[in-house]
């Protein structure tokens, strides 16, 4: 956890969150991440609905009336002087997608295990630089992705699934 | 009993555990430690009592989940309010389960240990328009931090660090209504455990 290995940045991807999308079947979310540099690549991340929802709040800005978990976390790296360097997505092993959250304080850089929705909803926060790997981008899991588009192609696009009266 | 936040700090630190002997034992030593610190402040102290957290509860009416905090007496009871992802942060530290992938409350606890940061208790500091407000201590290279929290929070952290939680004795009486107690008498105990099922 604390032995630090920075990732070379010939290896890294910098990406930006573009938006949130909503799994209604399941009660996910998917998270869709975007090159920053606008080369033309997306990288969807599936999460539970409350880890899409504090993604969302911190991607909209929103102030909530108490803090929400994220929003303490900043608060104890802020009273703690803890800076967030950046987070990466270091790695994919059966379908779930790895992080790290690299931070600092004082000079003495420390990087901890997370999972990449508590990564991104810390990164939007702070903010800092959210990064892929290059491996993982070779690597990326694309079973979801097929389910989910084998999921679509099964409904006719464009109908209306309400009827209307 | 007038609370403020300042003071609020200052004694948890200090004399939360005179705090908590001085109800059971209510020693002229005691009192007149609490008087000099009141006297100190120049305001009145606030008392708080260390709570356990006895289990969480489903509330089918309002689509919630109960954290439900007792003192050691099993005098007092305060129930908590919360939605389900904070109840299952809450119900995996209790049941002392470690997830696959650490959960953000790990999380919170790893970004405190790396830097060698302490939870040292918690409290239940008010209760304002339904809405529960909760206080962190942290300590840091001999320094106190002082951080505002939802009491959700709170409890998952404490119960991941080991720390004593606590609530002010002024929330305890602001949440026992009678509307409460008779809400509270009227569970049966399979009400109880529903979060597992």
């Amino acid at each position: 956890m604390s032995i630090i290995d920075i990732p070379k940045e010939q290896d890294l991807v910098e990406y930006r969150v573009d938006r949130i999308l909503e799994e209604v079947n399941t009660d996910t979310r998917i998270v869709v991440l975007a090159r920053q540099d606008d080369a033309l690549d997306t990288f969807p991340i599936w999460v539970g609905a409350a880890e899409g929802h504090a993604i969302k709040l911190a991607l909209d800005t929103m102030i909530t009336p108490r803090p929400m978990s994220h929003d303490l976390i900043k608060s104890f790296a802020e009273h703690l002087n803890i800076t967030l360097q950046r987070v990466v997505i270091t790695d994919v092993k059966s379908s779930t997608y790895y992080a790290t959250v690299y931070v600092a304080n004082k000079g003495i850089e420390r990087s901890i295990d997370a999972r990449p929705s508590d990564a991104i909803s810390l990164a939007l926060r702070a903010p800092c630089p959210i990064y892929i790997t290059q491996d993982v981008l070779k690597r990326r899991s694309t079973t979801n992705l097929d389910a989910w588009l084998a999921k679509l192609d099964s409904k006719p696009i464009g109908t209306p699934e309400v009827q209307e009266t | 009993m007038n609370f403020s936040s300042d003071l609020a700090g200052f004694v948890d630190r200090h004399i939360s555990e005179v705090l908590h002997l001085s109800t059971r034992d209510p020693s002229a030593k005691v009192l007149n430690f609490l008087l000099a610190i009141e006297l100190r402040n120049g305001s009145k102290f606030v008392v708080i009592t260390q709570m356990q957290v006895k289990g969480l509860m489903f509330d089918p009416s309002n689509n919630a989940y109960i954290v439900v905090l007792r003192d050691d007496e099993h005098s007092e009871m305060l129930p908590i309010w919360v939605g389900k992802s904070e109840a299952g942060a809450i119900s995996m530290a209790l049941e002392n389960v470690t997830p696959p992938r650490p959960m953000t409350h790990d999380f919170m606890k790893s970004l405190l240990d790396v830097y060698d940061a302490k939870v040292i208790s918690v409290v239940i500091t008010d209760l304002s328009e339904h809405t529960f407000f909760a206080k962190i201590h942290l300590m840091y290279e001999d320094s106190e931090y002082t951080v505002d929290a939802r009491p959700s929070d709170a409890l998952a952290i404490a119960l991941r660090s080991n720390a004593p939680i606590f609530a002010n004795d002024s929330v305890i009486t602001k949440q026992s209504s009678d509307e409460l107690q008779q809400w509270l008498e009227n569970l049966k105990p399979e009400d109880f455990g529903k979060l597992d099922s």
